[in-house]
């Protein structure tokens, strides 16, 4: 049992990490309270449906369509629904809450509001001290430590991700550096989405693809973000792999029905008694 | 509006007209379905406006406004469907038990705003509705309480108490905030240090916000649950909780009178589009977007202005002198 939990818990840290990081680029640097974070959780699953089971595209073909269309998806919801708010962040959170919805009701009259089923993208299954797991639960815990590892040389490594550091740090003094903010604000939007487009995709196969899909990730991803501290990759990491584990060892030691009431139980006495997260600061406000 | 200012017939005219409207409704429409449209359409503006009193009034973003739902409807159903207590009774209880727990989430969350405040109030009510399905014994789970007294068995009557309720409601939250009270809610949401400064006991002001709206919640939940005889865990969700706000923010934050013509809006709306399918949350949904861009104060400002217009052009001529003016422009 505890190499399942091991593995397990690995598999869910995995997912949680790939949508808070995303959620923490969003809120430190676009600075937007994005409540429709899980959406872009959601449309990536439909969207991967759609390419690789509804127009029989290959795979990665499916993949790369999904991401990039929930990418731009983001970036046009920012444009048009975001912007005009004017850094008013009640307004805000209201409005990406309501978008979330009317995502959920535009998938649930096209896919209908039964879970559509997503084909396993590697069969088999691997034998790890005694214990079988399915290829397809390994594959989303490689995929999501490359594609971290991937975005964290992107953002230390090249000019573009230096200039999203210093949106990060002061947006004044980046502006006056000649950075333009608006554009880094998109570029955030399009990688956020991604991230959480990607998680969708990598569980769509064994967890169910359904319209409501977007609101248990998305309170998770807060959960973290605000466990982990805002401003700290390391600290959102840590703070996924804190939830992941104790969801699992609560689910394995009682029921799994009582998963989401850690995640809310988390994020209640978090906010309550320790708003600033284990590292970095408070969001917002 | 300024506050303290005398009222005249004028000012209140639009209420009167709109309440006048509302008591007659039912000599055109003679159809026991629209009846019924129109109860939910009277629950939906009551529950609205105590949203707006937290949003519009103290800017206090709590998304986990069907907790306050949830508790008073669950309260009200256990008091009728074990003790036996008559309606008129147990909705009061009701409200009296979602503003315990309104009181006790605003304790809690003091100090908390913005996104914090919106995730801590979701994660309340999302515990709360767990709680409510795992103890099985008392509240049956998903399945929910059934069998509850309905309010009335007549139809007619059921729109009466129905829009007696919401008018109590929103006439007792506008004495409130035209009172010094308003103007105390609106100073923490602008910028709660300066009122701290000037010697505002600020905690008070917000724990009276929440408790009011509580109550509210609770009241409509409770009238909710005995009009349609049943109670489930879906009315802490955010779905009910999210149509509320949205009502509220058609209508015009910080209005209270906007809530209800919103509610009436999209709930007519609603039933003109029946044919087109089921799609409720998707038109609220678009319509709140588009307000939210094209119109951020709602609808009601506008609509209260043209018919402020109107009523001078009409007759009131020779009242339109500098005051009048003054008067429109703090309207805006």
């Amino acid at each position: 049992m505890l190499t399942e939990i091991l593995i397990y818990g690995s598999v869910a840290s995995a997912v949680y990490a790939m949508l808070a990081i995303g959620l923490s680029l969003m809120i430190g640097i676009a600075r937007v309270m994005n409540l429709a974070h899980g959406t872009f959780y959601m449309l990536g699953a439909y969207g991967v449906f759609t390419g690789a089971v509804l127009l029989k595209l290959p795979l990665s073909a499916a993949f790369a369509l999904s991401v990039s269309a929930v990418g731009c998806i983001a970036v046009a919801l920012n444009r048009v629904c975001l912007r005009p708010l004017k850094g008013n962040l009640d307004a805000m959170l209201v409005m990406t809450l309501i978008l979330a919805l009317m995502f959920e009701e535009v998938i649930q009259l096209i896919f209908g509001p039964r879970p559509r089923p997503v084909p396993y993208f590697v069969e088999g299954r691997l034998l790890i001290f005694g214990v079988s797991v399915p290829d397809q639960r390994l594959l989303v815990v490689a995929v999501a430590a490359a594609v971290i590892l991937g975005l964290w040389l992107f953002i230390a490594r090249t000019r573009v991700g230096g200039a999203i550091l210093a949106v990060a740090q002061d947006p004044e003094a980046a502006a006056l550096m000649g950075v333009d903010s608006g554009r880094i604000t998109l570029l955030i939007h399009f990688l956020a989405a991604f991230l959480a487009a990607a998680a969708g995709i990598l569980v769509s196969p064994f967890l169910s693809t359904s319209p409501g899909m977007w609101l248990w990730p998305l309170v998770k991803a807060f959960t973290i973000v605000i466990l982990g501290g805002l401003g700290s990759i390391w600290g959102s990491i840590l703070a996924a792999v804190i939830l992941g584990f104790s969801e699992t060892i609560v689910s394995f030691a009682i029921s799994s029905r009582l998963t989401e009431l850690v995640a809310l139980a988390i994020l209640f006495l978090v906010i309550i008694l320790r708003p600033s997260g284990l590292m970095g600061s408070r969001v917002g406000n | 509006m300024p506050i303290g200012q005398a009222r005249t017939l004028r000012d209140h005219l639009p209420g009167l007209l709109g309440l006048g409207a509302l008591l007659l409704l039912p000599a055109v429409v003679s159809d026991p379905y629209v009846w019924g449209i129109l109860v939910m359409a009277n629950l939906y503006a009551f529950l609205a406006a105590g949203f707006d009193i937290l949003l519009g009034y103290a800017g206090l973003p709590v998304i986990g406004y069907g907790l306050f739902v949830g508790v008073g409807a669950y309260l009200a159903a256990l008091l009728n469907l074990s003790l036996g207590l008559p309606p008129w009774l147990t909705i009061p209880l009701g409200g009296l038990g979602g503003a315990l727990f309104g009181l006790l989430l605003g304790l809690s969350c003091l100090r908390l705003k913005g996104l914090y405040l919106a995730l801590a109030s979701f994660a309340a009510a999302a515990i709360c509705e767990k709680v409510v399905i795992v103890f099985y014994d008392l509240t049956n789970g998903h399945e929910g309480l059934s069998g509850l007294d309905p309010i009335s068995s007549y139809p007619l009557l059921d729109y009466y108490l129905s829009l007696l309720v919401m008018a109590a409601g929103t006439t007792a939250l506008l004495m409130v905030v035209r009172s010094k009270v308003g103007l105390v809610l609106n100073s923490i949401k602008d910028n709660q240090e300066a009122a701290e400064a000037v010697g505002i006991d600020t905690t008070r002001y917000k724990l009276l916000a929440f408790v009011l709206a509580s109550f509210l919640g609770g009241v409509g939940g409770g009238f909710l649950g005995h009009y349609t005889m049943h109670v489930g865990p879906n009315m802490f969700g955010l779905h009910i909780a999210l149509t509320i706000i949205m009502i509220a923010i058609v209508g015009g934050l910080g209005t209270i009178t906007g809530s209800i013509g919103a509610s009436y809006l999209l709930i007519i709306l609603n039933e003109a589009l029946r044919e087109v399918g089921e799609a409720r949350l998707l038109i609220y949904t678009v319509i709140t977007v588009v307000i939210m861009l094209a119109l951020p104060k709602g609808v009601m400002p506008p609509l209260m202005n043209l018919l402020h217009r109107g009523l001078r052009l009409l007759r009131l001529r020779r009242r339109d002198n500098w005051e009048g003016g003054l008067r429109d422009a703090s309207d805006t």
